[in-house]
C-alpha cells in the first residue's frame, strides 16, 4: 500500500488495519500522542495527534484513521503544527506545571510533546482551581492537577482489570477522572495493582508509599548514610530486564550486572537476589500443593497462588470465600525478609532491628504486602522495611550521578545471591507454575523429566491451561493448571471454577496483564506509541532466555536452598518453615 | 389488524377529526397559522394524542400498511425519491442512510436497531416535544416502516426525561399500537415483527450526538466515540443502527401513504419538504412554525412572526442553536435551507430561530451560546473541553472592556482550531456563534475593545443616566438599593454614577422613561 506523507511516497508493508499513527511511526515520522496506547483500544480524546488528510475538511486524529492506498497525509503543515501546539497549550493551561520536581519529568508524554511543539504554557489563562491531592490510598497518589483526562486509567481499570474504580465524573470543563461519588481512591475497592499508574501519560497517578514520613526515599538515603544500619536490598526477578529502559536502553535488555553495580554504588551494604526466595516459595508451595491436592474440604478444590499482592487484595475483598484455597506460602519478598531478619542476621551476627531490608520491585503494591497485618514472622520486627519501585530506583540512580549505561557488571553478594532459573521466571506470567511443576514433578514426586520447559504456560495469553501428564490426582486425572494474568481473566476463571464449568488443581494469578514484567511500577517507555504489552513481551523473552542458559534451572537443586533448609529451616512445610515462610489471609473491607 | 379494520376505524372516527380540524382552523385563522404549511405538525393540537383511533382517522398507519405490501428496497426508494434530509441538523439524506443500514445488515447478517433521537437539547427548540406529545403515533408508524425497510425488529425511542408528557404519551401510544397489532409479532398480519422501547436520557445535550446517544442507551456514560465506524455499520450493541430525528420520522408515514411527491413538490432544490422552526426572541408572535424550505427569513419574521415588537429595529437572527450562527438583518432575503445557511456560516440545525433587535449585544449573544457549550461539553476531547472555556474567558474579557485587538485574533484562531480538531459535532460547531458574530458584527467587537457596548447590554460598559424628561416624581429614589439616586419630590433628581451598581431596577419604574442606559 502506498501512502504519501509530507510530500514523500512510502510503501507500507502489512498495512491492513494500520492506523496513520502507526504507519507514520514505521517510516520514522513521529506524531505526538498522549491518549493512544496499543493495548487499550481507541480513545481519541487528547487530539494531539491530529493530521491533515487530503479530502477531509477537518484535521483528523492519526490514531483513529486507518491508512488507505494513495492517502495523502501531512503531519507538519503549518495548519497541523499550529493545531497541535494549541491543543497542547490548552492542556498545559490548567496543568500543575511543576515539571522539575515531578516524578515523571524524564518520561512525561505531555512534557515531551510540549517541548517538541515549543509550547507557550502561559498562552491561555488558567481557569481551574488547584484541588487537593488524593492521598487516602496508601499506595497510589492521585493528583487531579496533573490529569489531562485522556481516559487511559479508566479504560485499563475497566477492561484489563475489571476493578472499575476509576471513572469520569462531572461534565465538560468540570469533568474529572476520579472515583465514584467523588470519593478518594482509598475508600473504594481499589486493589492498587498500579496498572493505572503504568498507563498514565503524566504523573496524575503515581506510586506512593505508606510510611509515616512523607518522602520514603529520603528515609532510605538516611538509612544508607547511617553506619549503624545494615541496609540490604533484594532485586525482584523482572527488575533486571527493565531498569535499563530508564537509561535509554531497549526494553528487555538484561542489565543484571549493571544493576548490581549501581546498587553497590548507591551504598547498599549487601545486594541479594530475590530469585533465591522464589526458590523457597517453590519448595514450600510445591509441598503444600501436593499435601492439599486430594484433601480439600470445601466445594472448590483448587489451590491459588499467593505471591501477587494485587491478586491477594482482589480475592480477599471480592471472594473471601476462596481464602481457604489461597496458598499460605508467603511471596518471595516476604520469605526473603523473614530469612534476612533471622537466618542471615544470625549468620553475620547483627541484631535484626539493625538490618534495614529493602526490596526493588516492579510493583506498586508490594509495599502494601510488606505492611499487611500478620505478614511478619515476628510481630515486633518488620520483615521488609521498604519497597522501592523500579521507577523510583531509576530516579535515585540518576540523582546520584551514576552513569548506568557504562557500568561494569557486578555480582550478587553471598550468601543469598545464588538462584535458579526457576526463581527467575517468576517475573513473567506462567513462571511460577512452570517453576513449581519442575520441582513438584521431579523433587516431590520423584519423576525425572526430560523436558522442563512448559511452553503451554508461556506467552501473553490471559488464560493458559496445561494438562500435566506426569502428575495425577487420586482419581487418576491429569493435573490441570491454569495460568492467569489480568484481573478480568482471573474473575473469569473464578466464575468458571465456582460454577463447576472448569476444574483446575492449581491456578496462578498475576494481577497485571503479562505478570510482573508488565508491573505497575515498570518504567513507562517513552516510545512514540506506548505499548506496555510489547515491552512486557521483550522483557519476558529475555527472562526465558536467561533461564535457558542458566545451569541451575530447578529450585530444589539450588545449593543455598538446600543449605538453609539443612542448617536452619528443617523440612519444607516443617514447623520452622511454617513459622517463617507461611502466613494466613483475612477478608478485607471493600469500602473504607 | 387488517386494512379493512383500519378503514372501519377511519370511517367511524373521521367525522370527529374533521370537526376538530374545522374548529382548530376557525380558532386559528391568523397570518401566523395561515402562512404556514403544516405537514409534520398536521395533527398537532388537533387530534387526541391518546387516541389511536383519531390518528388512524387522519390516514394513520395506512402508510405502514402500504409499505408492508412492497419490498423493503421499494420503501427505501420512495424515501430517497422524496428528497427527505435528516431534520436533526446535519441534513444527511434519509433514504441514503436507510440504504446504508440495510446494506450493512445484509452484509453482516446480524440484527439491527432503529433509534428515534428525541433528545432535543437546543435551547428554545421544542418541535420534537410537540410532535411526541401531540402525535406520537406518527413516530411509531415511521419507525416500524424503517424497521421493515432496514431489516430491524427492535427500536428504541430515546427521549429526555425532562419531557414527561412526551414520555407518557409515547408510552401510551406504544401500548395502544401493540394492542391493535401495529407493533409486535406479525404486524398487520404480515410476516414482519417489530417492537419499541422507550429509553430516557438525563438531559445531556451531547446525548443528541449519535454515538453518545448509543452509549447512553447502552447504559454507559454519554460520550461520543470516534467515527468511523458509523452507527449504520456498528451502532447500538455493535449492531447496524438507524438513527433518525423525531421530525424526520414524523413525515415518513404520509410520504409512504401519498407517495414521494407529498414531500418533494414543496421546498427548494435539494431541500425538499417543510421545516419546523422554533421562532423565539424579540418577535411579536413566537412559537413553532412550519414552513416550506427555501422561504426567506423576512417572510418568517414579518409574515408569520409579525415583526419585532415595540418599534425596535431588528438586528439579526440566530439559527441552529448553540451550533449555529447569527445572520445580520441585511441578509434577511436569504432563502432558508440546509445549504444556503451553511454558506453564510450558520446551520439550519434542529430549527431554532432566535430574533434579536438593537438592544441585543452580539458579544453577549456569543457568550451565551459558548457558555451553553461549556456547560454541555461531555469533557472527553481537549479542544471542546478546554478550548470552549478559554473562548468564554476571552469573550468575558471583551464584554468587560478589558480586551485588546490581539484577543480578537486569538478568538478567531482558537475557534477555528476547536472546529478542526474536536471529536464530535458538538465541538466541531460550538464556536460557530463566535465566528459568525465576528464575521458579521466585527465592528461591535471592536467597539467593546474601545470601551463601548453599542447595544448597551454589557453591564461593565454602560451607565445609567436621568435625562431631561424627568418629572421629579421621586418614584425611582426608594427603589434604588444603594441610594444612588438623589433628589426630593418636585426637586431635580440626579444619579450618582460612582455609587450606581447598574442593577437596572429604576428604569422600568420611571413613568416617563427618563432613566436610560447609555453606552460609556
Amino acid at each position: 500500500m502506498k501512502i504519501n506523507v509530507n510530500g514523500n511516497e512510502y510503501e507500507i508493508k502489512g498495512a491492513s488495519g494500520k492506523t496513520v499513527l502507526e504507519a507514520c511511526a514505521d517510516i520514522g515520522v513521529n506524531i505526538p500522542n498522549l491518549c493512544y496506547s496499543k493495548n487499550l483500544g481507541l480513545l481519541s480524546s487528547c487530539r494531539a495527534c491530529v493530521v491533515e488528510i487530503e479530502g477531509r475538511w477537518n484535521l483528523v486524529p492519526a490514531c483513529g484513521v486507518n491508512i488507505a492506498d494513495g492517502m495523502i497525509i501531512k503531519t507538519n503543515s503549518p495548519r497541523v503544527l499550529d493545531a497541535r501546539k494549541t491543543v497542547l497549550e490548552l492542556l498545559l493551561s490548567d496543568h500543575e506545571l511543576d515539571c522539575l520536581k515531578c516524578s515523571r519529568t524524564s518520561d512525561c508524554r505531555l512534557k515531551k510533546a510540549s517541548e517538541d511543539a515549543q509550547c507557550d504554557a502561559k498562552r491561555f489563562a488558567r481557569d481551574k482551581e488547584f484541588v487537593t491531592v488524593d492521598q487516602k490510598n496508601d499506595y497510589i497518589r492521585r493528583n487531579p492537577n496533573k490529569c489531562i483526562m485522556c481516559g487511559r486509567c479508566v479504560k485499563v481499570c475497566a477492561i484489563h482489570q475489571q476493578v472499575d474504580v476509576l471513572a469520569v465524573n462531572g461534565r465538560g470543563f468540570e469533568s474529572t477522572v476520579g472515583v465514584a461519588w467523588d470519593k478518594e481512591l482509598g475508600s473504594v475497592p481499589c486493589i492498587t495493582c498500579g496498572q493505572c499508574v503504568a498507563n498514565c501519560p503524566t504523573a496524575a497517578l503515581e506510586e506512593a508509599q505508606a510510611t509515616n514520613r512523607h518522602d520514603h526515599l529520603q528515609l532510605l538515603k538516611e538509612k544508607i548514610a547511617d553506619d549503624k544500619t545494615h541496609v540490604i536490598i533484594a532485586t525482584a526477578p523482572s527488575t533486571r530486564v527493565a531498569i535499563g529502559e530508564g537509561f535509554g536502553m531497549k526494553s528487555g535488555t538484561n542489565v543484571q550486572g549493571k544493576m548490581v553495580t549501581a546498587l553497590k554504588k548507591l551504598g547498599f551494604d549487601r545486594i541479594f537476589d530475590l530469585n533465591l526466595a522464589a526458590d523457597f516459595t517453590i519448595m514450600e508451595e510445591g509441598v503444600e500443593f501436593i499435601s492439599k491436592l486430594d484433601n480439600w474440604e470445601g466445594e472448590v478444590k483448587t489451590l491459588f497462588t499467593s505471591c501477587c499482592p494485587g491478586w491477594i487484595n482482589y480475592v480477599t475483598m471480592m471472594h473471601p470465600d476462596l481464602i481457604p484455597n489461597i496458598s499460605t506460602t508467603k511471596s518471595p519478598q516476604q520469605i526473603f525478609g523473614a530469612l534476612a531478619k533471622t537466618y542471615y542476621a544470625d549468620k553475620i551476627d547483627i541484631e535484626p532491628k539493625n538490618i534495614f531490608m529493602v526490596m526493588l520491585m516492579p510493583c506498586v503494591t508490594k509495599s502494601s504486602e510488606a505492611n499487611r497485618k500478620g505478614i511478619d514472622a515476628n510481630s515486633r520486627i518488620k520483615d521488609v522495611d521498604m519497597v522501592v519501585t523500579v521507577r523510583e530506583m531509576i530516579r535515585l540512580i540518576k540523582e546520584s550521578g551514576i552513569d548506568f549505561k557504562n557500568l561494569d557488571d557486578g555480582k550478587y553478594d553471598d550468601p543469598m545471591g545464588l538462584s535458579s532459573g526457576a526463581g527467575l521466571i517468576f517475573g513473567t506470567t506462567g513462571g511460577v507454575t512452570e517453576a513449581a511443576l519442575r520441582t513438584v514433578c521431579e523433587h516431590i514426586m520423584g519423576k525425572k523429566m526430560e523436558n522442563i520447559e512448559f511452553h503451554d504456560l508461556r506467552g501473553e495469553k490471559g488464560i493458559k491451561v496445561a494438562n500435566v501428564r506426569d502428575l495425577k490426582d487420586k482419581n487418576g486425572n491429569n493435573i490441570r493448571a491454569a495460568v492467569v494474568s489480568g484481573i478480568t481473566n482471573a474473575e473469569r476463571v473464578i466464575q468458571d471454577i465456582k460454577s463447576g464449568y472448569e476444574h483446575y488443581h492449581y491456578v496462578e494469578v498475576m494481577a497485571c496483564p503479562g505478570g510482573c514484567v508488565n508491573g505497575g511500577a515498570m518504567p513507562a517507555h517513552d516510545a512514540i506509541i506506548q505499548d506496555n504489552f510489547g515491552n512486557a513481551r521483550n522483557r519476558s523473552k529475555t527472562i526465558y532466555n536467561m533461564d535457558q542458559y542458566n545451569n541451575l534451572r530447578r529450585s530444589h537443586e539450588n545449593p543455598v536452598v538446600k543449605q538453609i533448609y539443612d542448617e536452619f529451616l528443617g523440612k519444607p512445610n516443617g514447623k520452622k518453615a511454617h513459622e517463617l515462610l507461611h502466613t494466613t489471609h483475612t477478608p478485607r473491607k471493600k469500602y473504607n | 389488524m387488517t386494512k379493512k379494520k383500519l378503514e372501519e376505524i377511519k370511517d367511524k372516527y373521521s367525522s370527529i377529526v374533521d370537526d376538530k380540524w374545522t374548529q382548530w382552523s376557525q380558532k386559528n385563522d391568523t397570518p401566523f397559522f395561515n402562512n404556514q404549511v403544516r405537514k409534520v405538525l398536521r395533527n398537532v393540537d388537533i387530534i387526541d394524542p391518546l387516541s389511536i383511533h383519531e390518528y388512524i382517522a387522519t390516514d394513520g398507519y395506512f402508510g405502514l400498511e402500504k409499505s408492508l405490501k412492497i419490498t423493503p428496497e421499494k420503501v427505501i426508494e420512495i424515501v430517497q425519491k422524496s428528497g427527505m434530509r435528516g431534520r436533526g441538523g446535519a441534513g444527511f439524506p434519509t433514504g441514503k442512510k436507510w440504504q446504508f443500514v440495510r446494506e450493512s445488515v445484509q452484509n453482516s447478517g446480524t440484527e439491527a436497531y432503529v433509534v428515534c433521537n428525541a433528545d432535543e437539547g437546543d435551547p428554545g427548540a421544542f418541535m420534537d416535544r410537540a410532535i411526541l406529545e401531540n402525535d406520537p403515533h406518527s413516530v411509531i408508524e415511521a419507525m416500524t416502516i424503517a424497521g421493515y425497510a432496514v431489516g430491524a425488529t427492535k427500536g428504541y425511542v430515546y427521549v429526555r426525561a425532562e419531557y414527561p408528557i412526551a414520555v407518557k404519551n409515547i408510552r401510551h401510544a406504544i401500548t395502544a399500537a401493540r394492542k391493535y397489532g401495529l407493533l409486535g409479532e406479525n404486524i398487520l398480519g404480515k410476516d414482519f415483527s417489530f417492537d419499541l422501547e422507550v429509553r430516557l436520557g438525563a438531559g445531556a445535550f451531547v446525548c443528541g450526538e449519535e454515538t453518545a446517544l448509543i452509549a447512553s442507551i447502552e447504559g454507559k456514560r454519554g460520550e461520543p466515540t470516534p467515527r468511523p465506524p458509523f452507527p449504520s455499520t456498528k451502532g447500538l450493541y455493535g449492531k447496524p443502527t438507524l438513527i433518525n430525528n423525531v421530525e424526520t420520522f414524523s413525515a415518513i408515514p404520509m410520504i409512504m401513504f401519498k407517495g414521494p411527491t407529498y414531500w418533494n413538490k414543496i421546498g427548494s432544490k435539494n431541500n425538499a419538504g417543510t421545516k419546523v422552526f422554533a421562532l423565539a426572541g424579540n418577535i411579536a408572535n413566537a412559537g413553532l412554525v412550519e414552513v416550506p424550505m427555501g422561504i426567506t427569513i423576512n417572510e418568517i419574521i414579518n409574515d408569520i412572526g409579525g415583526g419585532v415588537p415595540n418599534g425596535k429595529k431588528v438586528k439579526a437572527v440566530q439559527t441552529g442553536g448553540p451550533s449555529g450562527g447569527c445572520i445580520p438583518a441585511n441578509m434577511f432575503d436569504l432563502k432558508i435551507d440546509f445549504d444556503s445557511l451553511q454558506r453564510v456560516g450558520s446551520i439550519l440545525g434542529s430549527g431554532g430561530l432566535v430574533v434579536m433587535d438593537e438592544t441585543n449585544c452580539m458579544v453577549d449573544v456569543a457568550k451565551f451560546f459558548i457558555q451553553f457549550s461549556v456547560d454541555e461539553s461531555c469533557g472527553k476531547c481537549t479542544p471542546c473541553r478546554i478550548g470552549n472555556k478559554k473562548l468564554l474567558g476571552i469573550l468575558d474579557k471583551i464584554s468587560l472592556g478589558n480586551a485588546k485587538m490581539k484577543d480578537l485574533v486569538e478568538l478567531e484562531n482558537l475557534s477555528k482550531i476547536i472546529i478542526n480538531t474536536s471529536l464530535c459535532g458538538l465541538g466541531m460547531s460550538s464556536p460557530n456563534p463566535v465566528l459568525s458574530t465576528l464575521k458579521h458584527f466585527r465592528k461591535e467587537y471592536v467597539e467593546h475593545i474601545k470601551g463601548h457596548c453599542p447595544a448597551a447590554a454589557c453591564k461593565k460598559l454602560v451607565t445609567y443616566e436621568i435625562n431631561e424628561k424627568c418629572i421629579n416624581c421621586n418614584r425611582c429614589v426608594p427603589v434604588c438599593p444603594v441610594n444612588a439616586i438623589k433628589g426630593e419630590l418636585k426637586e431635580d433628581h440626579f444619579l450618582d454614577k460612582e455609587i450606581c451598581v447598574k442593577c437596572g431596577k429604576c428604569a422600568p419604574i420611571c413613568p416617563v422613561n427618563a432613566i436610560i442606559k447609555v453606552s460609556k
